[in-house]
């Protein structure tokens, strides 16, 4: 039935649906209808290819599937499903309406083929993504919205002057750069790429937009941009050995800014960060295992990654409280959140039977086979921090810790948030419990890597039980503290807000020497109306007397004498001749 | 709930259950003969792996938590600071 339906059209489709049906259609749409892009995708096979052609002689190459982009576009679909029923108890059509079309503009990014069409949904991604920043009534949200979308508008524009110069070329189609000329147009796209991939120092948007994202739209924020920047790191770029040092930078970057911060969203998205390197670093690598490293773990970061922002998204949903070190006891209040974040922590931290430990070990383990022992160390260095801030950090304070009492409940979670959380958590388990469902799909080769030895599953319960030795020990001193942590968008905030303050002033100040000019202008001008004769007068405008029509009238005395005059020429005519 | 911050016998016994984990699993690796990273010439030495865990997350809480915090962490309001409508 659905053979050849492109699955990012059909969620384009069912947001659309969603926002101009009434309230509870929309409910049903938003939790049916993105099953049916995941239907539509089990029945693409790699191979299939779909065109369009327009403008008389221009092709879109909308559908070319592989197995890279079926992967890819399976598990945004899975997470468009696990995203509708969390936000289906959402009143906002417009929101419904950016959710779904971000859903569908990555699916339809991961099935272009030809550069034009690949810009088009990137751009459609950037600006859907964008309203689900600034549907969020908090003030912050709209400086955050402005300066991501000046962010992304920056890495479109990277890729359209990179597509451009591939078009002149003759070079249509999107495929691996690394083996050609690397030109003007290689590091222009791969720019670009690296803006929406949040690689250290361009990932401050990301930290910055995510957390004032609307409650469910951070949860599809959380899944869709880095990914699609990752495969498009993968499909373009894989084997760009300067990416190894960016995704170890990112790694360790994130893992110690999550140390720091207080905001539960915050830590989350400079966990994202953290956790892209890996995929970053996997990709730069450019061997099978790595590169199948790299996409495994994208598949594994969407599924747990999102179940930790829908946890914590419930949690302010229900409180109001976004600081983690104003939470505390709500395990025991919050019993199914608590199941689902355990399970959540569990896959990012890489534990055993969790999704994160048969995708970030790959890619560590590639590492290390591929020769690049420090990156495998940094890597591994960098899960320990995961641990420390996720599986120790926000389960204690968050959840085990005493309640202090600061965070009463406002409001309960609903069903469906719940419903979404539980599938996310199954989704974990069941990947991480079976990994050859994954392997399988791998687009890179043949998986021969195993998990499940003894050697490895001691290593990560030796390390996680050895590094939780000192946060017991600091404890005292790890909870965190009201504050925000400076990042490198501390060297454009500032700069920038004074050059557009500095801007504004400008405009400000001309437009009311202007409105002076023009004043002077027009009375200039009412006085050449009023006496055209001024036009004749040498003098500059400057050193002329103002109008004044006293200056150009005749006086009484003038008439009085013409009057008399022709009276008595009168008066001498009729009597001479009379 | 576990109050662990006021309880210091409690983080103790923690601590020490803790190490006493690590200690059987490293156990259990050294009895089925095999080691940590086989790809890996630094972490597939034995005890590697078991100190890795300690000392990386000594050395991340040093650089956050001593080095990094002071130096980075401002007032929440920090961006906002001299602003009317808390706009930017």
């Amino acid at each position: 039935m659905f053979n050849n339906f492109h699955p990012g059209f059909i969620l384009i489709l069912v947001g659309f649906l969603a926002c101009v049906l009434t309230p509870k259609l929309r409910k049903m749409m938003l939790a049916c209808g993105p099953f049916l892009a995941l239907i539509a995708v089990f029945n693409i096979t790699p191979g299939t290819v779909e065109n369009f052609t327009f403008l008389e002689d221009w092709t879109s190459h909308y559908m070319y599937v592989d197995k890279l982009s079926w992967i890819f576009a399976f598990v945004f679909c899975l997470m468009g499903c696990i995203g509708g029923i969390f936000s289906c108890h959402n009143k906002s059509p417009l929101e419904a309406l950016c959710s779904m079309g971000y859903a569908g503009a990555s699916v339809c990014v991961a099935f272009a083929h030809d550069w034009i069409t690949f810009l088009f949904f990137w751009e459609l991604m950037a600006a859907t993504s964008l309203f689900l920043v600034w549907n969020d009534p908090r003030p912050t949200s709209r400086g955050a919205g402005t300066r991501y979308i000046l962010m992304h508008t920056l890495s479109g524009n990277f890729i359209l002057f990179g597509v451009i110069m591939k078009l002149v070329s003759g070079d249509y189609l999107v495929h691996n750069l690394v083996s050609g000329p690397h030109d003007i147009a290689f590091w222009s796209i791969l720019a670009g790429v690296c803006i929406n991939s949040a690689v250290v120092p361009l990932h401050a948007w990301l930290v910055d937009a995510y957390p004032s994202a609307t409650i469910t739209g951070s949860v599809f924020m959380s899944s869709y941009t880095t990914k699609v920047a990752v495969y498009a790191l993968l499909r373009i770029f894989g084997g760009t050995e300067l990416l190894i040092g960016a995704g170890v930078l990112m790694a360790l970057y994130g893992a110690l800014y999550a140390v720091m911060e207080n905001d539960m969203l915050k830590l989350l998205s400079y966990h994202i960060v953290s956790q892209v390197g890996y995929m970053v670093a996997g990709a730069g690598i450019g061997t099978v295992m790595s590169m199948n490293g790299a996409t495994a773990h994208a598949f594994s970061d969407i599924l747990f990654k999102s179940l930790l922002f829908m946890c914590c998204n419930a949690i302010i949903y229900a409180t109001g409280v976004r600081k983690i070190n104003q939470l505390g006891g709500m395990a025991k209040r919050y019993k199914c959140v608590f199941i689902c974040f355990v399970v959540g922590a569990f896959s990012i931290s890489g534990i055993p039977l969790f999704n994160g430990f048969i995708s970030k070990t790959m890619t560590i383990f590639a590492a290390g086979l591929g020769g690049y022992m420090w990156v495998s160390t940094l890597l591994e260095l960098a899960s320990v921090g995961t641990l420390l801030s996720i599986c120790f950090k926000m389960m204690y304070f968050i959840f085990l810790a005493p309640d202090k009492g600061v965070a009463p409940e406002q409001r309960p979670i609903p069903s469906n948030m719940k419903v979404a959380m539980i599938m996310g958590a199954i989704c974990c388990t069941v990947f991480g419990t079976f990994p050859q469902l994954l392997y399988q799909y791998l687009p890179f080769g043949e998986v021969v890597y195993e998990p499940y030895t003894l050697a490895r599953i001691s290593a990560m319960f030796q390390m996680t039980f050895m590094a939780l030795i000192p946060f017991l020990m600091f404890l005292p001193r790890m909870e965190p503290h009201t504050a925000m942590s400076l990042d490198t968008d501390w060297f454009y905030r500032r700069p920038l807000k004074s050059l557009f303050r500095g801007i504004s002033n400008l405009f400000i100040s001309s437009c009311h020497s202007l409105g002076h000019a023009w004043e002077i202008g027009v009375h200039q001008f009412m006085n050449v109306c009023n006496n055209p004769m001024e036009l004749l007068d040498a003098r500059p405008f400057n050193a002329r007397k103002h109008y004044n029509p006293d200056n150009y009238r005749t006086s009484i005395a003038d008439t009085i004498m013409i009057i008399l005059t022709t009276l008595f020429i009168c008066i001498f005519y009729f009597r001479t001749i009379g | 709930m576990i109050d662990l911050i006021s309880e210091k016998s409690k983080r103790y016994k923690f601590i020490i259950g803790s190490f006493v984990l690590a200690l059987a699993f490293l156990a259990i690796s050294f009895a089925c003969g095999v080691y940590t990273n086989p790809a890996h010439e630094i972490l597939e030495r034995p005890f590697a792996i078991f100190i890795f865990g300690f000392i990386g997350c000594w050395v991340l809480i040093i650089l956050a938590k001593i080095i990094m915090t002071p130096l980075l962490q401002r007032d929440e309001d920090y961006y906002q600071k001299g602003d009317d409508d808390q706009d930017v």
